[in-house]
């Protein structure tokens, strides 16, 4: 079935890359139609906090349907699959809302250190787009204690969240050895903000029942009150559609997941997180044609990134946590530009408020690793005082997460797989292994933990030997100058083509220490901007 | 089995719930959890009948009385008797689905840890343990921004 849009740009994924790009050109004027593959949560979460923390209860209805969410997946990292959110706000609906700035040696790494790839834009180019990021999310942070902030000209839009208890006594023992732990900018409403409610502090970050953590569906909303948006959910992109080079003229999507049908296209931007972009990119250039060229440089699912975080768990002699499952208060930027940076990269270190005894299926954290229905428990305790045994323990204990960095190398991609989704569609194929810059990284790491245990007074730490990704998955789509070796240019615009534009992590082109959401939305409001520009 | 629960059956469930946190919480919330999965989840209402219906030939066995009728302690003790064969359940095995019938004492007893006891204890590890412990409350309630910047009242 083929149907005409009125549309002047489409969009593929609902996080928050797609959302942000999809308000700015709503607000601006122009019809922008959305294509998500899940389903839409009822926002804010109330209902998704009632039913996940309250009744300990995954709906069912919320996730999206069989044979639509698998993978391949090879190498050294294998929970792949259930860190993709597909849902209408993306992974950005279940998120801890850490916002950092990332520095400005994090755009130019090689020239600085000989390791990863330089960006096509510096600091200073981004700078003002953090800016704006921080003004469209409703960042709370400060500066005042953090000396090794980069430039900014522009405060926060609101102030910080102070300390927790245990934060400040940290900050107290890591002063005596001369390290700085700072408060964490985040997007949390520490005041009312843009029609959100000020935080309330209730302690479940994850599935923020008042949307003081932002979620995109808080701009979605906006976009929709115009009239100008149009969300398709549980519609599966499954091609882009080009009839003569460097134009794209439509999409092929599964309307509810079934219904082949053909939408125009005058402008589409492709923002379906690293993994399923790519994918989508390359299953529409092994069709061949003006569709072809989409992949030219042969890079589209290369240089797939994580950033590898590694935990460890600090017990101490008196209870230091702080009674909440929200995002902590606390972080650590004075190793991410350390001695030696050049053979492991720079760290980042943030103490988390979660309680470690509380199993995530239950805790109704950042996990979305789940399973509709009554999520299964196993818990570690039979009795009552066994549990209190248990979390009194865990009041004495806090966990730390130590964000590396990673470089992108032939062993690290996103393919097609053999296997197949409910459309026969090849599924994605990832490949991760890790290589000797991670090595050392993790070696780094390792090393710091054991600082920072020692620094705090830890009667014992346990290091985690595992590390996770923070459901933070890059490159794929990497930007660049050079048609021959990037995907698009520092626009998002794929190289080649005058109407197709990729958005999200997968453009960029390097990992930092730090967390990439703020980044992505910078580079959203720029890719908008060059769209609303093209389209006047 | 699939009829709407009696008043008798609800009481019973409630002194379930009541056995498994030893009378150390206020139970309207736990008690209305129980009563959501009742009309929510399937299979839970039948899960509930079993174990009451277990606990009741128990305590009837044991203490010649009907399990609601019993005192706190018994209660605990009764309840406590009627799980016990769930500690010889294979670890790192889930134990039957929720709705699932089965026969073996082992498996039944593991299927109400699971499904039953886990899950009060679930909700009370966020909630009242931590008042318990010391926390002016737990999560989930909101709590404004002056309280978790201070140690627990445990430590003050």
């Amino acid at each position: 079935m083929k149907e005409p849009s009125n549309a002047d740009v489409s969009i593929v994924g609902s996080g928050i890359a797609g959302t942000t790009i999809a308000y700015l050109l709503t607000k601006w004027g122009h019809r922008v139609a959305m294509f998500e593959v899940g389903p839409m949560y009822d926002y804010p979460f109330l209902k998704q906090y009632t039913d996940e923390i309250v009744h300990l209860y995954r709906d069912p209805r919320y996730k999206i349907g069989p044979g639509l969410r698998k993978l391949e997946v090879t190498g050294d990292y294998r929970d792949l699959e259930p860190e993709q959110y597909l849902v209408v706000g993306g992974m950005a609906s279940h998120w801890s809302g850490w916002t950092p700035r990332w520095l400005p040696s994090h755009f130019e790494t090689k020239r600085r250190f000989g390791y990863g790839v330089d960006w096509p834009i510096r600091y200073a180019d981004i700078e003002p787009y953090y800016c704006k990021a921080e003004a469209h999310l409703g960042i709370s942070g400060t500066d005042d204690d953090n000396p090794f902030a980069p430039p900014r000209s522009k405060p926060y839009p609101l102030p910080p969240f102070e300390f927790g208890y245990g934060d400040k006594v940290l900050a107290g023992r890591l002063k005596e050895k001369n390290i700085v732990l700072h408060t964490a900018p985040q997007a949390r409403t520490r005041a009312p903000y843009d029609g959100r409610p000020a935080c309330a502090n209730t302690g479940v970050c994850g599935v923020c029942p008042i949307g003081a953590r932002y979620a995109p569906q808080h701009h979605l909303r906006l976009a929709m009150e115009t009239g100008r948006l149009t969300l398709e959910t549980n519609a599966a992109v499954r091609r882009i559609l080009a009839d003569r080079d460097g134009v794209v003229s439509g999409l092929l999507f599964y309307r509810d997941n079934r219904q082949a049908t053909e939408s125009s296209a005058r402008t589409l931007v492709v923002a379906a997180g690293a993994i399923e972009s790519a994918r989508l990119l390359l299953l529409s250039a092994r069709e061949g044609g003006a569709a072809g060229r989409i992949n030219q440089s042969g890079q589209v699912g290369q240089n797939l990134m994580f950033p590898h975080i590694w935990p460890a768990i600090y017990t101490y002699a008196e209870p230091l946590y702080t009674g909440r499952m929200g995002p902590a208060t606390a972080e650590c930027h004075q190793f991410a530009e350390p001695p030696g940076q050049e053979k492991h990269g720079g760290l980042k270190i943030d103490f988390s408020s979660n309680l470690g005894v509380f199993h995530r299926d239950y805790a109704g954290g950042a996990g979305d690793d789940w399973e509709e229905g009554v999520p299964s428990l196993h818990p570690p305790w039979h009795n009552r005082q066994e549990l209190l045994k248990e979390v009194d323990r865990g009041r004495f204990q806090r966990e730390v997460g130590i964000h590396a960095e990673s470089v992108p190398t032939p062993e690290k991609y996103v393919g097609l797989s053999k296997l197949v989704d409910r459309f026969g569609d090849p599924v994605a194929r990832v490949q991760h292994q890790s290589n000797e810059f991670d090595e050392a990284a993790k070696q780094y790491a390792f090393s710091i933990a054991k600082l920072f245990a020692s620094a705090t007074r830890a009667k014992d730490f346990e290091q985690v030997q595992e590390f996770s990704t923070g459901h933070h998955h890059h490159g794929t789509c990497r930007m660049g100058s050079d048609p021959a070796h990037a995907v698009v240019d520092s626009y998002g615009q794929v190289h080649g083509f005058r109407n197709l534009f990729v958005a999200g992590a997968s453009i960029f082109a390097s990992t930092s220490p730090f967390n990439p959401t703020l980044t992505i939305v910078a580079l959203a409001i720029r890719t908008a901007e060059r769209i609303h520009a093209s389209l006047s | 089995v699939t009829g709407p629960f009696s008043e008798a059956e609800l009481a019973s469930l409630d002194a379930a719930v009541d056995a498994v946190l030893e009378s150390s919480a206020e139970l309207a919330p736990y008690r209305e959890f129980v009563r959501w999965r009742i009309d929510h989840v399937p299979g839970y209402r039948e899960l509930y009948r079993r174990l009451i219906g277990d606990l009741d030939r128990r305590a009837r066995e044991t203490h010649a009385r009907a399990f609601v009728g019993t005192d706190a302690r018994t209660r605990v003790a009764v309840f406590e008797e009627t799980l016990a064969p769930c500690l010889r359940w294979k670890k790192d095995s889930p134990p039957p689905a929720v709705d699932e019938v089965p026969a073996d004492p082992v498996a039944r007893a593991a299927q109400y840890h699971e499904f039953f006891r886990a899950e009060i204890l679930a909700i009370y590890s966020t909630s009242d343990a931590l008042v318990a412990l010391g926390y002016e409350a737990g999560i989930g309630v909101p709590r404004g921004f002056a309280d978790y910047q201070h140690a627990p009242q445990s430590v003050r």
